[in-house]
């Protein structure tokens, strides 16, 4: 499957400064949402304009087979008009037909929750608010491909609640969304693909981010994390609704055979690839019914004889799970 | 000048003179016309200005930023050698009509809107025309809206240029002649009429541009405090 967005050999810096931004391969999938994590000023936000055709690539290609594809600064940028006004203004400038554009600016406004705010004066509202309208403003136009710059930082925590699932009900729907953000729970909780970035390039995802729920652990000191589509792993034991495990490939301990240990995860897994990362390590894609990461070092894949195949025991400990 | 002078003021002013309202009126128009025109032509300019890369761009607002203290009289002349008889436009009989006046004075106000609206827009979100663009804007729609955004900017660049036209007496005197119910302005006025020992009109006219002086600045702090406003 090709992807709506496409990049390849991209470069990009601003005159006379060093590349910002050096992407060598992404290509993004329909109704998906990709989450850009890393650093202040890794390139994030360049990353994104680049893909909104704002910033122009001083090499490579992006190709965009979508259309419209909108996004969503980190600063909403709202006109100093009503919130109504801001929403309804893309389609405005479209000459869509009035009725349409009520039709469509009831649905926007009520799907961010802001329809009993139609007529406040933008300026006034709250960041949260702000954030949300500026979502609207993007959502009306049905976009095939929305690209939200750090749609949840600095905001309150019902609006983030409010984004994210807005988010979900549009790739639900076919949208591709591609955010940024800093609030790795948030990253954790959306993203069906991970992209963390470091100094301007894209880097493998370091850690398994699985589905599933957390278990009341009752009057247990451990507790347990129902996977989607695999069996339950232990974890630290937490009151309240999760929906992702998160576990670190470093913390992951494979070995040829069960090891008897304090650790409370043995899982024996296939090994689906062996995956060269560096000169240093070697990223193992396992299938333990579900599947699951690790990294090890190039000396144990020669001492476990990893391959293809093989079959491993993943263990790890129920504090490296961390739910979200 | 004596006490007479100010009370004889003080009637013309509280009587309406006709003198008083005809020249008053002179100075509005000349001054609202070629706050106009430098309008009309100032804001496109400067947002093109402000937003547009083309080579020469810092040249012309270096320069525009220079033209904003040109001295009256030098525009006056520049004016002149262009309208008078024997100038290349000569031919338009133009010399010593409103007309010339209004041409003048735009040429006073242009470069202070142009370079308000500049460094105003300048000045709004950066991401704002990011934000028009990726909604789908076409340029001219993004021109409307960032003016739309910008009208405090844009009213108060254009007030500016009001006030500093409606008080100039170099362009008004060179062009328009001063000549009687025609192109007689307040500041002609005061300027001419004093000499001639007509103390009480000069005095009505003083007070006439003094209060439109303060208008114009009250309106600009008002402006201002708008558009800090959080």
């Amino acid at each position: 499957m090709t992807g709506l967005i496409t990049i390849r050999d991209l470069l990009f810096s601003y005159p006379g400064s060093p590349p910002l931004l050096s992407v060598k391969e992404l290509s993004l999938d329909q109704g998906r949402i990709a989450v850009l994590i890393g650093d202040n000023g890794c390139g994030k936000t360049t990353l994104l304009k680049v893909m909104a055709g704002l910033l122009t690539p001083g090499a490579g290609t992006v190709t965009r087979s979508a259309d419209p594809l909108v996004l969503v600064h980190q600063k909403p940028s709202l006109f100093t008009e009503s919130v109504g006004a801001n929403v309804a203004w893309p389609l405005k400038i479209r000459r869509i037909p009035r009725r349409e554009i009520r039709k469509r600016l009831d649905a926007a406004l009520e799907m961010v929750g802001l329809e009993h705010l139609e007529n406040r004066w933008a300026p006034s509202l709250s960041g949260g608010e702000k954030q949300r309208a500026a979502i609207a403003r993007a959502l009306i136009l049905n976009p095939a491909v929305l690209l939200l710059d750090e749609p949840t930082s600095n905001i309150d925590a019902p609006s983030v609640e409010t984004i994210e699932r807005v988010l979900r009900v549009l790739a639900a729907e076919g949208t591709t969304v591609i955010m940024s953000t800093h609030n790795l729970a948030s990253a954790y909780r959306l993203a069906d693909r991970l992209l963390p970035m470091v100094r301007g390039s894209l880097v493998p995802s370091h850690e398994n981010v699985l589905r599933g729920r957390a278990l009341d652990p009752g009057e247990e000191h451990i507790g347990r994390f129902q996977l989607e589509e695999g069996p339950v792993i232990y974890c630290p034991a937490a009151r309240g609704t999760f929906t992702r495990a998160v576990i670190r490939m470093e913390d992951i301990i494979l070995s040829a055979g069960e090891m008897v240990s304090s650790a409370q995860n043995h899982l024996a897994g296939t090994v689906a690839t062996v995956l060269a990362e560096d000169s240093e390590l070697v990223r193992i894609e396992l299938d333990c019914g579900f599947p699951l990461d690790a990294v090890v070092t190039h000396r144990s894949v020669d001492e476990l004889e990893l391959k293809r195949g093989s079959t491993v025991y993943a263990t790890f400990k129920a504090s490296a799970v961390a739910l979200y | 000048m004596n006490r007479e002078a100010f009370l004889e003021a003080f009637r013309l002013l509280s009587r309406l003179d006709r003198e008083l309202i005809a020249i008053t009126a002179n100075s509005m128009h000349f001054a609202l016309a070629s706050t106009l025109i430098a309008a009309a032509l100032g804001i496109p300019l400067g947002v093109i200005l402000a937003f547009r890369e083309f080579p020469g761009r810092r040249l012309i607002v270096a320069a525009t930023h220079t033209l904003m203290g040109l001295p009256t009289v030098v525009a006056g002349l520049l004016v002149f050698s262009f309208l008078s008889r024997s100038g290349p436009l000569g031919w338009l009989g133009l010399m010593y009509t409103p007309a010339a006046v209004i041409i003048g004075q735009a040429f006073l106000a242009l470069p202070i809107v142009l370079s308000l609206v500049y460094s105003g827009l300048t000045r709004l979100e950066p991401e704002l025309i990011e934000t028009l663009i990726t909604l789908g804007a076409t340029p001219l729609q993004r021109t409307l809206k960032i003016v739309r955004e910008g009208r405090i900017v844009v009213a108060s660049a254009a007030l500016t240029a009001f006030g500093r036209v409606v008080g100039e007496v170099g362009t008004a005197m060179m062009l328009g002649g001063n000549i009687r119910w025609y192109t007689r302005t307040i500041t002609t006025a005061i300027a001419l009429e004093t000499q001639r020992g007509a103390f009480a009109l000069s005095v009505a006219l003083g007070v006439v541009l003094m209060i439109v002086s303060f208008g114009v600045n009250f309106g600009l702090n008002y402006m201002v405090r708008f558009r800090t406003a959080p």
